[in-house]
């Protein structure tokens, strides 16, 4: 496609830089809808979809340039004021991305067919650009008053008054529906020639009318254009966008694909220069050793001396290895924020499609996880999350009926708990009935009457994952759930994971992804227990302080202190694990205490030494050492030394089991 | 690695590790083997069995390290500088096991290996795979995968004692 040959060197940057601005653009965009007043937004967007266009220029993609200019020149109307921001707009704008997605794949797999989609979506945005130039498309709504005589006269008098205004796209009622009958009320999708403002002072010179309003349906016009309709003093509606889809109770029925593919990940991965410097160094250090080897050959000592200068350089390049290995495998872990960032965008299509309002909250992005992790995980969790909005939440009329709020509420969480990553997607809609699914289960035969006897409610609940089960229509219909739960737990099952699902009927459902923390990396705050060096993850450390011994009471088998106006049992690690970690007291001095949270109320435990904070790579203890209460695990400090990671809800737990027995 | 082992086996001949521990003579399979290195650095682990040591760095992997004079109640080591943990794998895991000192590498004819007998040895026998007879010295071959698995071993001998009486019964 490119006018010249591109290096792949310059290719791969070009490529990098491209899925960069388009997914500021996305992020923008989506932001765009609920946010559309914010300066800094739009030239936020406007910025990204003209570094892209340049990119492309300079690259020598001439249609991803074309496309970018229309886009740029949309974006450009909208910063200046002279556009309003319309769903129809939101969603075209969003196909481009779409396409210039798809366009910069093609490119990188050298597929020349790839870009054949991007003059299509081109035209389309250059018809939405000509839109503006003959008017823009409102949409109105008229009402007369209760009490007037001969109404539908005011109405057609209103839909001169419109016809005039431009093209008169679609009324409701039409001129010949208004002389069979009274009507009262009115719609018109109007394209404007003249401004609406100026309409709708004719109108509302118009007698016996109750309520004018308009609002810009796409491409709203001129200098009005950011002016989202206003009430003419009759009634207090005042036109706004309206969310697309509107209400549409047959969607829960059908299983449509709302969603695409949740997408690969970059195949690059942005790496701290810090960490680069700290692998060159450690490079360095092995080609020190390298040529210490080299010098050991020729050499010419007694054996007990090449073996003590053999056994230094052995020891020093485990040790640059060990280094070396780590920060290769920190290389690898990236924040899941590169996977959820993917999923406010599929919520809202996927929302937008069924015609359900939903308020998407995602927390926990800032959790690491090996990226080999994370590319497993994307699929199933788009598919929970398409789950959550299709079946799990209930069409606005439901909800309306069942006296919640007609927003759903889809929440997408991930958190650090004794030894594993969580990931949560959790839905307020209607909740899965076991009974339902064992109804369908019996009926399908996955279960015999027998059996079902003694199947507990979660053993019912796993049978939703059961190969085959979930694939059902009409099962799926009628437990509320969709499709592909068994490829689900399988995706997640690769990555040594467990799926499970808790459930009310009438109140929500969350689905919970519990992944192994063999390559997690944590925040540590490290302190010193009888010599040792433990590490506590700072995700469960309040804060540390100091205390005198003459601070501490007791009170029912607790030594509690009081840390500002709450009281909170204070631990003595000797206590826990052993005299050996005992902390020595003296009357004198006062002594470093962490308080921890874990549960619902905090922790304090008493340490000799704080240490610092770090990060650290979680290790597994071998099961020889077995369970140790309280301890999740080791870590490899950066003199080589191992410290163990404290489990601060393993050791909470069995603080409490030890005070109460 | 099994596979290994059965196939010297056929030719009648395996490869060891022999090493001291409180004056007698013991010795694991070869392939079982990772390295043999000097006692570093260990880090304690709290609540553990007594023998356990605790655990150490080996590049870059944390291994639990087992002192083998008190797993099988021999009393402890004097502190010298022939002490070394023998690194060995079972399965996915990687442990080490501190003796007295390792001091060759033999090959024997597996004719030499006799079954296990109470009588001539201090290690529960439940710990040994044989003895084989290499003048002037006995030499105690290894059970590995009882050694290592502690935890289990009050339920394995459970479980052998009830197999065995339901064998008796049949």
């Amino acid at each position: 496609m490119p006018g010249f040959e591109l290096t792949d060197e310059e290719l791969r940057v070009f490529l990098q830089e491209a899925s960069e601005q388009l997914e500021i653009l996305e992020q923008g965009l989506l932001r765009f809808e609920k946010d559309a007043r914010n300066p800094a937004l739009v030239q936020e967007i406007f910025r990204a979809a003209h570094t892209l266009k340049g990119g492309a220029g300079a690259a020598g993609f001439q249609e991803i340039e074309r496309l970018t200019h229309v886009l740029e020149s949309l974006l450009d109307e909208v910063r200046s004021g002279r556009r309003a921001v319309t769903v129809p707009l939101i969603d075209r704008m969003l196909e481009a991305v779409d396409a210039l997605r798809q366009a910069l794949v093609a490119i990188e797999n050298d597929d020349a067919e790839g870009s054949a989609g991007l003059a299509a979506v081109r035209s389309r945005l250059e018809q939405l650009l000509a839109e503006e130039e003959q008017g823009c498309l409102v949409e109105w709504k008229v009402r007369v008053r209760e009490d007037a005589p001969m109404p539908s006269i005011r109405l057609y008098q209103a839909q001169l008054i419109l016809e005039e205004a431009g093209v008169l796209r679609e009324v409701h009622p039409t001129a010949e529906m208004l002389e069979a009958e009274e009507h009262r009320e009115m719609t018109a999708l109007v394209l404007h020639e003249k401004p609406p403002e100026e309409v709708e002072a004719q109108l509302a010179a118009l007698e016996d009318l109750e309520q004018v309003a308009w609002s810009p349906v796409s491409g709203g016009g001129g200098s009005a254009a950011d002016q989202a309709g206003e009430q003419t003093g009759f009634g207090p509606e005042a036109g706004r966008i309206q969310p697309a889809g509107g209400v549409n109770g047959g969607a829960e029925e059908e299983q449509q694909p709302v969603l695409g593919n949740a997408g690969a990940l970059s195949q690059t991965v942005r790496v701290d220069v810090a960490l680069l410097d700290r692998l060159m160094n450690l490079v360095g250090e092995l080609v020190t050793d390298r040529t210490r080897l080299q010098r050991l050959v020729s050499l010419d000592a007694d054996a007990a001396a090449l073996q003590e200068e053999l056994e230094e350089v052995s020891s020093h390049l485990s040790r640059i290895t060990t280094d070396l290995q780590e920060s290769i495998m920190r290389a690898r872990m990236i924040p899941l924020s590169t996977l959820f960032r993917k999923f406010p965008r599929l919520i809202r299509d996927a929302s937008h499609q069924l015609g359900k309002e939903v308020d998407f909250a995602v927390s926990g992005e800032e959790t690491e996880l090996d990226r080999s992790v994370i590319e497993q995980i994307g699929d199933p969790l788009m598919h929970l999350l398409r789950n959550a909005v299709d079946h799990g939440l209930e069409g606005p009329e439901e909800r309306l009926r069942k006296g919640k709020p007609v927003t759903g509420r889809v929440s997408l969480t991930a958190y650090h708990q004794e030894n594993h990553i969580f990931i949560e997607v959790s839905d307020d809609g209607r909740g899965i009935d076991p009974q339902k699914v064992l109804d369908a289960a019996l009926e399908r035969g996955f279960v015999t009457h027998d059996a079902a006897q003694n199947l507990s409610e979660s053993e019912i609940l796993e049978l939703l994952m059961a190969p085959g089960f979930s694939t059902a229509q009409e099962v799926s219909a009628l437990s509320g759930r969709g499709v592909g739960l068994d490829v689900v737990r399988r995706n997640i099952e690769r990555v040594n994971g467990q799926l499970s699902v808790e459930t009310r009927v009438g109140e929500g459902t969350t689905w919970r992804i519990k992944l192994p923390l063999t390559l997690a990396i944590v925040q540590a705050l490290l302190v010193e227990l009888g010599g040792d060096v433990f590490a506590i993850p700072i995700s469960n450390v309040i804060e540390a302080l100091r205390r005198w011994k003459g601070e501490v009471e007791a009170a029912h088998g607790w030594h509690l202190i009081r840390v500002r106006d709450q009281v909170m049992p204070l631990i003595d690690p000797g206590d826990m694990w052993g005299d050996a970690y005992r902390v020595a007291w003296p009357e004198g001095k006062p002594m470093p205490v962490v308080v921890l949270q874990a549960g619902l109320a905090p922790m304090a435990l008493l340490v000799d030494r704080l240490l610092g904070e770090q990060e650290v790579v979680i290790k597994q203890l071998d099961p020889i050492v077995g369970d140790v209460p309280g301890i999740s695990g080791a870590s490899i400090l950066g003199d080589g030394s191992v410290a163990l990671i404290v489990d601060v809800v393993g050791l909470t737990k069995e603080v409490r089991r030890r005070v109460t027995h | 690695m099994q596979a290994h082992g059965e196939g010297a086996a056929q030719t009648g001949q395996r490869q060891l590790v022999l090493f001291h521990l409180a004056g007698e003579v013991y010795a694991v399979d070869i392939h079982q083997v990772r390295e043999i290195i000097r006692v570093p650095q260990i880090t304690r682990v709290p609540r553990t069995p007594d023998f356990v040591e605790g655990v150490i760095n080996l590049r870059g992997n944390v291994i639990p390290v087992l002192d083998l004079r008190k797993r099988f109640g021999l009393g402890e080591g004097e502190d010298s500088n022939d002490r070394r943990i023998i690194v060995v794998e079972m399965g996915e895991r990687t442990i080490g096991m501190i003796v007295d000192a390792v001091s060759e590498v033999l090959r024997i004819d597996e004719s030499l290996i006799d079954p296990p007998s109470p009588y001539i040895v201090s290690v529960n026998t439940l710990y040994i795979e044989g003895i084989a007879r290499l003048e002037p010295d006995l030499v105690i071959l290894l059970n590995l995968e009882k050694v290592l698995t502690e935890d289990e071993k009050e339920r394995l001998e459970t479980m052998e004692l009830e197999e065995g009486e339901a064998n008796a019964g049949v």
